[in-house]
């Protein structure tokens, strides 16, 4: 067999091992009660009327949404913002891009640590910048919108692969269409909206898609020691809700149940988003 | 005549990046109307020069003036300057219509009146069934035609070409040279043209400069600068093959060229020099093309390989420890490793200084 055989032999051997079995188990695994010590009961759909009815699975799926919702816009535009920024090939521009990606490889604890005191209503930094601005005052942080906004803010510094897609994407586009606009005379705004975004918009796309995924698993560890899923279960999100069920309650049927809603969610976002770039592709 | 006001005129223009004088007082001037072709090696600096004409680069020193007009110091967008690209610089997510339109959007125009000189201009150019037909779509020759149209709808005073048919194949760009002449003559354009393309250099230049290592070598009439190139580096860089360089040693009895004591009186400074010799110039015994003549100096040879390319042929003859190329028709058969009789005309050797380059 050739390398590139055995390659994608090993490839497709880890897809179906580790993505698409695990998935067909958990969708049976959502027909069954099963705690682990006793045998599997079938109890077929039973599971998904529980979750219609259970509270918290609603305040988590409904959190989960608010996060796609708000955080995946407005990490796309600040990595679109910094990216363009840091197309320019000079020193400050080298410069800035340590800080930018920095935060995407330090180890997600310390990362959560060093929130944890910034974000501390009482003595952290944002308090201080709150109380100064007189926006509401540190007291905001308390509130489940604050909290809530304080998990997006968090994100909103985990952007340095988008950052860097899209810096290699916009150094893509050939130079001589920039100097066109310069010898036309034409002025920023429509030189980004008629050469720079066209190019770039496939790849938003295609991070955008991949965010609706991203943001629930990067906000899962600042949830779990920032906020510490409060007030008031305001930032539950529904992988820390599927944890909490499967190995503190030992609840794994209902917790595949759970991961099964938010498999076909996304499922059905990304659908969108595909079928969208698809179209954008086929236009050239 | 003071009533001509220059198409072009570039005084003492030079140009630095990184650091590095990349262009070196460049001197340019450009009748209105004149089809003027930039011609050098890769890397001399010809894309640089246009580029510092369009105002994309600074120009460290130096005056551009364009119809009459200054331009330093101007932004690239009120030069009124139209330029065509290597790639062409067509948007591939527009339609035909809308990349004829994007410089006239850009300016404001209205979208009415910029649609129906678009669809004009694609008419003119035999673009009128394809107006509605992504940019991406488009064959070379299309997307070309597409940006020589956007040149067009510019109106503008000077326009740039920045090797606009290395993209395309070859018989394509024998027929889009063509083209392109036309266009500039109905036009009315004033045209620096850059190319490293000989046939397209020679062929389309109403005058030719080429530029070598950042420095405009000369500056003259295509037929000119081939029969008479100011310095050895113009030799070396014009003509399929190149003007061969020999060196050469004048001495009292005559200048020793190829193995003998040759009779001219040069009155050059230096005894040590450079024969250049056309191989066109060769003559070869019992070729229709260059015959022997009388008075000629005689080059007893060897040939070493023959090039038969159907239409013309090249011999390639060892003369000592040198070797020279010779140009004869198609239809005497020569074999290679037989001794053969050629000879130069004096009259058509170019003498140059070995130390300085330059042309006696």
């Amino acid at each position: 067999m050739s390398r590139g055989g055995g390659l994608a032999a090993i490839a497709l051997a880890a897809t179906v091992g580790l993505v698409m079995l695990p998935l067909v188990a958990t969708l049976v695994l959502a027909g069954f009660r099963y705690d682990a010590l006793n045998s599997p009961v079938w109890i077929g759909f039973d599971h998904l009327r529980r979750l219609l009815a259970d509270p918290l699975f609603l305040t988590a799926l409904e959190n989960s949404l608010w996060l796609i919702v708000v955080a995946v816009p407005v990490r796309l535009l600040l990595a679109l913002v910094l990216g363009l920024l840091l197309t320019d090939r000079g020193r400050v521009a080298r410069a800035a891009f340590v800080p930018v990606f920095t935060p995407v490889v330090l180890p997600e604890l310390v990362w959560a640590m060093a929130w944890l005191w910034i974000l501390n209503p009482f003595f952290g930094p944002a308090a201080w910048l709150l109380n100064t601005l007189e926006v509401g005052g540190a007291q905001w942080l308390l509130t489940s919108t604050g909290a809530r906004s304080a998990i997006v803010v968090v994100l909103g510094f985990l952007i340095g692969e988008q950052v860097l897609v899209i810096m290699a994407t916009r150094r893509h586009i050939p130079p001589q269409r920039y100097e066109l606009c310069a010898v036309e005379g034409a002025g920023g705004w429509y030189s980004f909206s008629r050469v720079t975004l066209p190019a770039l918009w496939p790849v938003l796309l295609m991070l955008a898609a991949r965010d609706v995924v991203l943001v629930l698993q990067l906000a899962f560890v600042p949830s779990l020691i920032v906020t510490k899923t409060g007030p008031q279960f305001a930032t539950l999100y529904l992988p820390h809700y599927i944890y909490q069920n499967a190995f503190e309650y030992l609840r794994f049927g209902y917790a595949a149940a759970m991961s099964a809603v938010l498999v076909l969610a996304v499922m059905v976002v990304l659908a969108a988003q595909f079928w969208l770039l698809r179209r954008w592709i086929r236009m050239g | 005549m003071a009533s001509a006001v220059a198409g072009l005129d570039i005084a003492d223009l030079s140009v630095q990046l990184g650091g590095q004088t990349v262009l070196h007082n460049i001197e340019l001037r450009a009748q209105h109307g004149e089809f003027v072709v930039l011609a050098g090696p890769s890397g001399s600096g010809k894309s640089t020069l246009l580029r510092a004409i369009a105002g994309l680069l600074p120009c460290a020193a130096g005056r551009i003036a364009a119809g009459g007009f200054a331009l330093d110091g101007l932004p690239p967008g009120k030069r009124d300057i139209a330029m065509v690209f290597q790639d062409h610089a067509l948007m591939p997510h527009l339609t035909v219509a809308g990349n004829l339109m994007f410089g006239l959007r850009a300016r404001g125009t209205a979208r009415r009146v910029a649609q129906a000189r678009a669809a004009d201009v694609a008419e003119r150019l035999g673009l009128g069934g394809l107006l509605h037909r992504p940019a991406s779509q488009l064959s070379g020759g299309e997307r070309q035609r597409v940006a020589l149209g956007r040149a067009m709808l510019r109106d503008a005073r000077l326009v740039l070409m920045d090797e606009p048919l290395s993209s395309l194949d070859a018989p394509l760009r024998a027929r889009m040279r063509r083209e392109i002449l036309e266009l500039h003559r109905r036009q009315g354009w004033t045209t620096v043209y850059v190319t490293h393309d000989q046939a397209e250099a020679l062929s389309m230049a109403d005058r030719l400069g080429v530029l070598i290592d950042g420095v405009l070598q000369q500056v003259d009439a295509p037929l000119a600068l081939y029969q008479q190139p100011a310095n050895t580096a113009v030799a070396a860089f014009l003509g399929q093959p190149a003007m061969q360089l020999f060196n050469a040693e004048a001495s009292s009895a005559g200048v020793w060229l190829l193995g003998r004591d040759r009779a001219v009186t040069l009155g050059a400074e230096s005894a040590r020099l450079v024969a250049g010799i056309r191989a066109e110039a060769v003559e070869v015994d019992g070729s229709l093309w260059s015959p022997l003549q009388s008075g000629s100096w005689p080059v007893p040879a060897r040939i070493s390989r023959v090039e038969h390319l159907g239409d013309v042929q090249w011999l390639h003859c060892d003369v000592g420890d040198e070797s020279l190329i010779a140009r004869v028709e198609p239809e005497r058969r020569y074999t290679a490793g037989a001794p053969i009789a050629l000879a130069l005309s004096p009259d058509r050797v170019c003498w140059f200084d070995a130390r300085t380059g330059l042309r006696l």
